[in-house]
């Protein structure tokens, strides 16, 4: 590579690096499969080849120079198309289902968002969908950390790269980046153990177990039924402790990781003692209002303990941006004020250091405070201080102008990927618009039924896989890959 | 109270604190932004940010119906014209502190109705603590002239006993001062000393005395004062 893909090279080595790991990685189903019947290794054993080679291909002596600021988001970005793009061909060659369907699938799952392509579920080889989960649970938290190690070898300040920096930024356990990565990992080990258990308590199989512990905790929300968790009930489990189970840990996984550690260490304080966990639980606890009172209006007053259940669930799940379901949210269930606060909740998502996506509680929190600065500069003076302030601290008009200008491409890509999603398919307004909502804020499920994400023109495909990563990726790394100058 | 503090470096930014957390209403002027905005992040004080010798900053942080207006600037000569522009609005109570005492009779006769200097309080305090160590001054009042303080009697006072009364008669004992309290710390015990309250060794006394008649005092007691 020579001339003006010159700044490139140092990219690779990390690029290089990453696809190293992910071909020991892509083994890990075959063991899954082999306890499961096997006979599906050979798919796995050619991905870990591809992920090899391309490894090869991009570097063969890794040097971990430093990166600038647009090295860095370039890394994120590539990296995260490249392990995509890869990792489809398990889906394509296992299942049978086209490469756009698996990329889909791949990113669905890489940025924890959670739309299928896949139906008949129940039915499919239990190893190739363990995949699935591992690419969730991986998603979740491991790429964070591909940042934060890129970030940290670069050399480049924290606050760079949109939300993920964020999330870097937020207070840390240790001001080591080595060290809080090493805690992040021990945490959600520890909730993921916490939760297999849980579950295992619950009475589901060790597989259903893992699988939905990985992809919970990871607020991705993939299951190896076309039921989800509603499949539960249906089977005749005893459904209600599950779902509650099932609840607490999706709440865990949209908080940030850094609140848990406190919590682990004994500092409960945590869960109350900042503006983001605050505001947290505020919007859950109204929405969960909200949803009853929907299906109260609807329904007529009955059955509370069913209805807290499913609106509880639903709401964490969508807060969250998990994506589990237990009832349609589609259906006639919820009502349509239900329905509403459900968009509302797809783009809002969860805290910052959560394995959440949206556009994160602690911004829509800087947002409101700074509109309530603004009519305070009509009616207050001057001269009298008008700031935004969140726990004690000034939010800069810089950091403040970053969040707005995030909120505004945020809508901006929702009104062209609701209006892509009318113009390519037969769905109504809503329904268009809120498979847009539910890609961009990597949540899962919408108002468009499972059985028709399939059956979506191509295009309508493609946006949504550009509308995945743009979301979890913050916008910005996947704005810059548009633009010809990152290329000069 | 209304209280606006005009110059909210260390000293006016710890009143404002001070008052804000006994729940009185207290607005800041100040001229660096980011002391301004350290104190409302920080603290939620109102503060705003300019001269407090701007009649419209004045005006917008509420001198109108203000109650108190205290100037803490570092300058004399922009508390003198912050004095003057709070008696045109009619403050109450306007309380200056004074850097200079030359500036005095200059505050006096813009308005103010306090005047605190900074210079007098610790200088009274160096003095004691160097010429009588043993006491401890709690307050000083007009610019040094008196003072309250604390004298712990030694075991070794030789009148172990002695009443109030007896004390006061003393011959020895300067007129200008006043036994105002005595706190036996063993038994955790205030007295309000009356005439037949007796004085023992170890009792932590509280007096209120004329600055000149501080050394006859302790002298009296045995408190030992350096040599000169």
């Amino acid at each position: 590579m020579r001339g003006k893909l010159r700044h490139l090279i140092p990219v690779l080595s990390y690029l290089g690096a990453m696809c190293w790991f992910f071909a020991a990685v892509v083994l890990i189903p075959i063991v899954v499969d082999l306890c499961y019947g096997g006979g599906h290794a050979v798919p796995f054993l050619i991905t870990a080849g591809v992920f090899g080679l391309a490894g090869l291909a991009m570097v063969r002596k890794p040097n971990f120079q430093p990166l600038t600021t647009r090295q860095a988001m370039l890394a994120c970005s590539l990296g995260w198309i490249i392990v995509s793009a890869i990792s489809a061909l398990p889906l394509t060659l296992g299942l049978g289902i086209s490469y756009l369907d698996g990329v889909f699938e791949a990113v669905s799952g890489y940025t924890t968002t959670g739309i299928t392509m896949l139906t008949g579920l129940n039915e499919m080889p239990r190893g190739v969908l363990f995949w699935r989960a591992l690419m969730q649970w991986l998603g979740g938290l491991g790429i964070l950390s591909f940042f934060m190690l890129v970030v940290f070898a670069g050399g480049t300040p924290h606050s760079l790269m949109g939300a993920e920096a964020h999330k870097i930024g937020s207070p840390q356990p240790n001001p080591s980046i080595w060290k809080t990565l090493r805690i992040l990992w021990v945490v959600y080990a520890i909730l993921t153990g916490a939760c297999i258990v849980s579950l295992l308590v619950c009475g589901l199989s060790f597989y259903d177990a893992v699988y939905h512990s990985f992809t919970g905790l990871s607020t991705g929300g993939y299951s190896p039924y076309d039921e989800s968790i509603g499949w539960y009930r249906q089977a005749g489990y005893n459904y209600r402790a599950i779902e509650y189970v099932v609840t607490f840990f999706m709440l865990l996984g949209g908080m940030n990781f850094i609140v848990h550690y406190r919590v682990l260490t004994g500092g409960v304080r945590a869960l109350w003692d900042n503006f983001e966990v605050r505001l947290w639980w505020l919007i859950l606890a109204s929405c969960i209002g909200l949803t009853m009172a929907s299906h109260f209006l609807k329904h007529g007053v009955s059955g509370y303990e069913e209805t807290f259940r499913n609106s509880a669930f639903t709401v964490v799940s969508i807060g969250t941006t998990t994506g589990f379901g237990t009832v349609d949210i589609g259906g006639v269930y919820f009502g349509a004020l239900a329905q509403q606060v459900f968009l509302i909740l797809m783009v809002v998502g969860g805290c910052v250091g959560s394995t959440g996506g949206g556009i994160k509680v602690l911004r829509i929190g800087i947002l409101y405070e700074a509109l309530k600065r603004q009519v305070g500069r009509v009616i207050l003076r001057k001269s009298a201080t008008n700031v935004v302030v969140i726990d004690h601290e000034i939010v800069d008009s810089e950091e403040i102008r970053r969040v707005a200008t995030l909120f505004f491409g945020w809508m901006l890509l929702l009104g062209i990927g609701g209006m892509i999603t009318a113009a390519f398919s037969h769905h109504e307004a809503l329904q268009a618009f809120s498979g847009s909502f539910s890609a961009l804020g990597n949540i899962g499920p919408c108002y468009i039924a499972t059985p028709e994400m399939n059956q979506l023109h191509y295009a309508v495909k493609i946006t949504y896989i550009i509308q995945m990563l743009a979301g979890r990726l913050e916008l910005l790394p996947v704005l810059m890959l548009l633009s010809p100058r990152t290329w000069r | 109270m209304y209280v606006i503090i005009c110059g909210a470096g260390e000293l006016g930014g710890a009143l404002a604190i001070r008052l804000a957390e006994a729940k009185h209403t207290v607005v800041c002027i100040e001229s660096s932004r980011e002391r301004s905005e350290h104190l409302y992040a920080r603290y939620g004080i109102t503060t705003h940010t300019g001269s407090a010798t701007d009649i419209e900053i004045l005006k917008d942080a509420g001198i109108e119906k203000s109650d108190v207006v205290v100037g803490t600037m570092s300058a004399d000569a922009d508390n003198l014209a912050l004095t003057i522009l709070a008696r045109q609005f009619g403050v109450k109570r306007i309380i200056m502190r004074m850097r200079d005492p030359a500036y005095e009779t200059a505050y006096r006769s813009a308005g103010a109705t306090r005047l605190v200097s900074l210079v007098d309080l610790v200088l009274g305090q160096l003095l004691l603590e160097i010429e009588q160590p043993d006491l401890r001054a709690v307050a000083t009042f007009g610019g040094g002239k008196a003072s309250i303080l604390i004298l712990t009697i030694s075991e070794d006072w030789c009148k172990s006993g002695t009443t109030v009364a007896e004390v006061a008669a003393s011959k020895d004992f300067p007129a200008q001062c006043v036994i105002t309290g005595i706190f036996r710390e063993q038994e955790n015990e205030f007295v309000f000393p009356r005439g037949n309250s007796e004085i023992r060794a170890g009792d932590k006394v509280f007096m209120a005395a004329a600055m000149a008649d501080l050394k006859q005092a302790s002298d009296f007691f045995g408190v030992n004062t350096p040599k000169k």
